[in-house]
């Protein structure tokens, strides 16, 4: 379809903070890095409603919406990350309605469908006879879809009408500051309230009417456990319909050293030490955990997520009183001649979690960009921490590639094909004879941050997994290939 | 239902999640041959079609379907 392009902007933290403070969303998703790191978007992103109704903003203002909003339609089809730049598209106008879209770079990200028209008369009061709700600091946590099962309530929209204007003029002027506070205060409802931590919006469609009231109500219509859908109600403030939305999943929690001890014996990695790259959460925190659970001297490595590490090395020291862990900084994308030469005594393992986020929003088969950023990590990477710890001594390595390299799902070339090179790196250094050995596995989808996604995915149990190639990799001697 | 009558809704579902009237699926056509039909919208094009005609998928065939055809052969042998 082709479209011209009305409007463009860049949402950056700034706009990021005035949203949150005029709709009271402050979901983490959108406000905090390292929480967002941990999510399905991978990084902060902007407010679907904030976005949406900049474009409605801008429609108004350009003149196609000159003949009076009637409705409003959304579909909310991948993430803006804060910082990326979109583009208001107008994809088609008529008597009637308007299709437009937000493209970032040649991807859709949310598609609108505006009706024109008088304004329907619509029912007075709101949707459901629920408690006035109040938006706190933090969003509600609901874990499961059926805790959502019949919630209602309310919003007041006051608050919010009276800040609008400044922020979206031209919307407020044709639609009035209650509908639009309303349209802002959407996001609060999915965002801090039902499903709200743990929520991805995904869809609504409302019509605007002429029934007064400064209240949002909503009420819950159903829920599918099977997609992590939830569904509701919503009327009030001359808004009625419908609001979609999806149940993240809460970030994974890989097992603790209690449970990793029972499993373990005290003295069964003794006398090796572990590097483990990406060792702060996933599979490489799990990976340190049975090391060091089976006596092992583990040095962890964080890119971002020093918290996380500190966390790790906590608990693992905590538990068992000659548990080893270090934490030291390092990022697989730089040399690691600065970053390890610090290290006071000599690695004998390492185990290589280095990761880029991996389930990309990309348009197209093939991007060359991504495939270079996975190379670097998964392969340059790899080869240079190699390397540099094969030139003090001998080292068995892990490389853990995936089973997506045999069968990559959709959106996943790159990162396929990265691994596969990956592969071919770790067989050249084992044909080479050097004082570099490595064992690589293909891994099958396991509950990480990075697979715990929505649409949900059948993942095994990492540790399950990971137990048996832990005590492969760590019972072979260098000799013994 | 025949195949043409579950090509209808499957793409009247479509149609109405993405706000597109030029949509047209075959039984041949994938998720990638369609701009923006991705996850989350599949999941809801799904739903919708479940409510339609009173089904419901268990999330192994939702992820295995690999082609239109195939959830059509799917619809077809739950209504049988």
């Amino acid at each position: 379809m082709s479209s011209a392009t009305l409007a463009s902007k860049t949402f950056d933290a700034d706009d990021q903070a005035a949203f949150a403070r005029l709709s009271g969303d402050v979901n983490p998703l959108h406000m905090d890095p390292l929480a967002a790191r941990r999510t399905q978007a991978g990084t902060t992103v902007v407010h679907g409603i904030h976005a949406v109704l900049w474009a409605l903003d801008r429609l108004v203002e350009s003149g196609a919406a000159g003949a009076g909003i009637a409705s409003l339609k959304v579909q909310f089809a991948k993430f803006i990350p804060v910082g990326g730049t979109v583009a208001l598209k107008l994809v088609r106008r008529d008597d009637r309605s308007i299709r437009a879209e937000l493209a970032l770079g040649a991807l859709t990200t949310t598609i609108l469908n505006v009706g024109l028209g008088q304004r329907r008369k619509g029912e007075a009061g709101e949707t459901r006879d629920g408690p006035a709700v109040g938006l706190g600091d933090r969003p509600a946590v609901l874990a499961r879809p059926e805790e959502a099962a019949g919630l209602s309530g309310s919003l007041d929209t006051a608050g919010p009408a009276r800040s609008v204007a400044s922020r979206f003029p031209h919307a407020v002027a044709s639609m009035g500051p209650e509908r639009v506070a309303a349209v802002v205060l959407l996001s609060s409802l999915v965002g801090m309230v039902c499903p709200g931590l743990h929520s991805i919006f995904a869809a609504f469609a409302v019509d605007f009417t002429d029934a007064p009231g400064s209240g949002l109500g909503f009420g819950v219509t159903g829920i599918d456990d099977r997609f992590r859908m939830v569904r509701m109600a919503v009327r009030g403030a001359g808004v009625e319909g419908s609001v979609q939305a999806f149940m993240r999943w809460p970030p994974v929690a890989q097992a603790s050293m209690s449970e990793v001890s029972k499993l373990v014996a005290p003295d069964e990695f003794a006398a090796t030490t572990t590097l483990i790259v990406g060792g702060s959460r996933g599979l490489g925190a799990l990976t340190a955990k049975v090391i060091a659970a089976g006596g092992g001297k583990v040095i962890a490595t964080y890119a971002r997520g020093r918290e996380e590490a500190q966390q790790l090395a906590g608990e693992i020291r905590g538990h068992a009183p000659k548990g080893t862990c270090d934490i030291i900084p390092y990022d697989a994308r730089r040399s690691p001649a600065a970053q390890l030469d610090a290290l006071a005594t000599g690695v004998s393992h390492l185990y290589y979690f280095a990761s880029a986020p991996i389930a990309r929003q990309k348009e197209g088969v093939f991007v060359p960009d991504l495939f270079d950023e996975f190379v670097q990590v998964y392969v340059k990477g790899f080869h240079d921490c190699c390397r540099f710890l094969g030139e003090r001594g001998s080292l068995t390595a892990f490389y853990p590639s995936s089973v997506f390299v045999g069968n990559p799902p959709q959106g996943m070339l790159e990162y396929a094909m990265a691994k596969i090179a990956g592969e071919l790196l770790c067989d050249g250094l084992n044909r080479a004879g050097g004082r570099v050995r490595v064992t690589v596995e293909r891994l099958p989808r396991l509950l990480t941050d990075q697979t715990a996604t929505v649409p949900p995915v059948d993942a095994g149990d990492p540790l399950e997994v990971m137990l048996p190639v832990i005590r492969r990799v760590q019972s072979t001697t260098f000799d013994q290939g | 239902m025949s195949d043409q009558e579950i090509l209808d809704v499957l793409t009247r579902a479509l149609r109405d999640l993405l706000m597109d009237d030029s949509i047209v699926l075959g039984m041949e056509t994938r998720r990638e041959d369609v701009p923006n039909w991705d996850s989350l919208v599949y999941i809801n094009f799904i739903v919708a079609v479940e409510m339609q005609l009173g089904i419901k998928f268990k999330v192994a065939d939702v992820e295995s379907f690999s082609n239109v055809g195939e959830i059509v052969a799917g619809i077809k042998a739950m209504l049988r």
